[in-house]
């Protein structure tokens, strides 16, 4: 059997681990103008086989009682509930650090659409697929990342992650303590 | 470091990212009496049906032991274990050693001592290689009919891969409604009525008695208790499985119903561990040890065990019963204690509607237990109210209509209204690079 050098392959995981990408989501400047849902739709359409394509990001708007614009897509847990659960191995963490689906592989057994947390993950049942955001991995910069001019979308690498994320938080809750 | 693992499914592939996570240099041995990689446990019936094919049943991709360094000993049981000598004994009289054991042996299928078990097409339905023999045989032309004994999860898979191949399929099974240990009355009869529509018979407070064989030792019919008779060529046996130990006996292992392991997956001799269907491990509803044979928790025990298998010390927090299986297009889930006749004091909010039917049940501010038939919407979202165990802050008809949106915005609102104290007061706000 050959031997892959493992602290090679470490290497890479740690390299990767630094330039990998996450999608914050900056509610507070949500304006709810459906650009990246629409962005979304399309770049995911090749992956429905009989079905119209559906965006995997969702915005639940404001209400006259209240609330904010709330962005809704995969959250790429660290120790991802859905990959867990997934009996085809078709949902794994590729190389990119995002949690991705194989959708020929996937059989619509739902499992993962029970395990997630966020219920972020669609069951497609004509196409048999549970289809959820896998990061569009293979563009530079995520289709709906790249029309949400308000920025409340961005792509941060994991050393800014943090901060921006509790600046973010901080602004929603800024936003969600004004009366009305 | 010399880890042994047996078994090779998802509790193994578990271990094995986990020891991989932490030690990179010790040797990985899995030993399996299955000829496969690991594949898609689940997937043999989809594959009897056609809908998957032989390659696309990995379960990870093909590079996954070369890339993880796992030497592979397929297609070979293990007699017997010598923690003493720290050594696992194979069948054909092989020796390996080990540092660390870990025991990811799973289940095996329960045979019911009723007469003709030994009639020639009479399948269990656990395994790849019983995949095989069973479509090797239902594809013979005089095979038109098959019987079904158990209506449980591996039944009406065995239901789905018979619509594939064209067998008229009975089940039959011995409590009053199909998926009896889960499923309540309304939901039972919801699909009972799909199976119908499918032209599935279903054959409920009944037990098989005997298989009847002809003259060549092949099976004839079923008979029924009550004397009836179901003519069939072919019964799949799936009234459930039972943790495989076996071959642990002499070993010192100590066993209930399955492995007992403590929190960290560590059986009661030393160096040796236990993952999957073969242990009993927590339920966090009853706070009690207890099989429970499902693939989310096997992988999970797996990933424990691999963890401290390598030297960490990691706890499993415990698991709830989970079910998820579309009939066609009725998905169904079901999720901690969903049946509450004999358990006074819990609250229950039915939500109905065409084909749909959501209950969820409460234990004072908790929700303890769901089933979702035909509208599964956010029911993760529901596993893990359940399996945390945290009070339930939002509107409950929230939970129970299902706009995952709806209640993860509430979900949020709350969180950030419990935030913003200190997100006011202590966050600078600092410039957007």
């Amino acid at each position: 059997m050959t031997s892959v050098p493992l602290h090679v392959s470490g290497m890479l995981n740690e390299m990767s681990a630094q330039y990998t990408r996450d999608i914050i989501v900056d509610a507070a400047k949500c304006t709810a103008c459906m650009d990246c849902v629409e962005a979304c739709k399309q770049a995911v359409a090749h992956e429905h086989k009989t079905t119209e394509p559906t965006a995997r990001i969702s915005i639940r708007k404001a209400t006259a009682e209240g609330g904010i614009n709330l962005p809704q897509l995969c959250k790429n847990c660290a120790e991802a509930p859905c990959v867990v659960a997934c009996m085809t191995g078709c949902r794994i963490r590729d190389v990119s650090g995002w949690v991705t689906t194989d959708y020929e592989r996937c059989v619509g057994c739902w499992m993962c659409v029970m395990t997630c947390p966020f219920g972020v993950i669609g069951a497609v049942h004509e196409d048999k697929m549970a289809r959820k955001c896998d990061g569009c991995t293979s563009h530079e910069v995520p289709p709906c990342v790249a029309v949400c001019k308000p920025q409340a979308l961005r792509v941060r690498s994991y050393g800014s992650f943090a901060q921006e994320r509790r600046q973010a938080y901080s602004r929603r809750a800024r936003v969600t303590a004004l009366p009305g | 470091m010399r880890y042994v693992i047996i078994g090779n499914s998802y509790a193994a592939v578990g271990a094995v990212e986990s020891i991989r996570e932490v030690d990179r240099r010790g040797d990985i041995i899995i030993i399996s009496d299955e000829p496969y990689r690991a594949y898609g446990r689940p997937l043999i019936t989809y594959w009897i049906g056609g809908t998957v094919r032989e390659d696309q049943m990995d379960y990870r991709p093909q590079h996954w032991y070369e890339s993880n360094r796992v030497e592979t000993m397929l297609g070979r049981k293990v007699a017997r274990v010598e923690p003493g000598e720290r050594q696992v004994v194979l069948e054909v009289g092989e020796r390996v050693s080990y540092d660390r054991l870990l025991i990811a042996t799973g289940g095996t299928p329960i045979i019911p001592p009723i007469e003709g078990v030994d009639a020639e097409g009479l399948f269990t339905m656990t395994r790849f290689d019983d995949a095989k023999a069973f479509k090797t045989w239902v594809d013979q032309d005089h095979v038109k009919a098959g019987v079904s004994i158990g209506a449980g999860l591996i039944g009406l898979s065995v239901f789905k891969a018979m619509k594939g191949i064209d067998v008229r399929l009975t089940l039959v099974e011995l409590l009053d409604r199909v998926l009896g240990l889960a499923m309540d009355y309304e939901s039972s009869a919801m699909i009972e009525e799909e199976l119908a529509r499918a032209g599935v018979e279903v054959r409920t407070s009944t037990a098989a008695e005997a298989i009847l064989k002809d003259d060549e030792g092949r099976v004839r019919a079923v008979r029924l208790k009550g004397g009836e008779e179901l003519a069939c060529q072919t019964v799949v046996m799936a009234v459930g499985v039972r943790p495989n130990v076996d071959f642990l006996e002499g070993s010192g292992v100590a066993i209930n119903r399955g492995v007992i392991v403590d929190e960290g997956m560590r059986t009661s001799i030393a160096d040796v561990f236990a993952a999957g269907d073969v242990v009993e491990s927590k339920n966090v509803l009853s706070g009690e040890n207890q099989v429970i044979a499902i693939l989310p928790i096997a992988y999970e025990h797996g990933r424990v065990a691999g963890w401290n298998i390598a030297g960490q010390d990691r706890v499993y927090p415990g698991g709830i019963p989970l079910n998820s299986l579309p009939i066609f297009e009725l998905s169904l889930m079901t999720m901690g204690i969903t049946l509450t006749d004999d358990r006074p004091g819990l609250d229950v909010l039915v939500h109905t509607g065409e084909r749909v039917y959501r209950k969820l049940v409460f234990d004072g501010g908790r929700l303890v237990g769901a089933i979702l038939v035909g509208d599964v919407a956010h029911g993760g979202v529901l596993t893990w109210l359940i399996r945390s165990q945290l009070p339930v802050m939002c509107d409950r008809q929230l939970l129970l209509k299902g706009d995952p949106l709806e209640l993860e915005a509430s979900r949020q609102l709350i969180a950030a209204g419990e935030n913003s104290d200190w997100s006011r007061e202590a966050t600078p706000e600092l410039p957007v690079r």
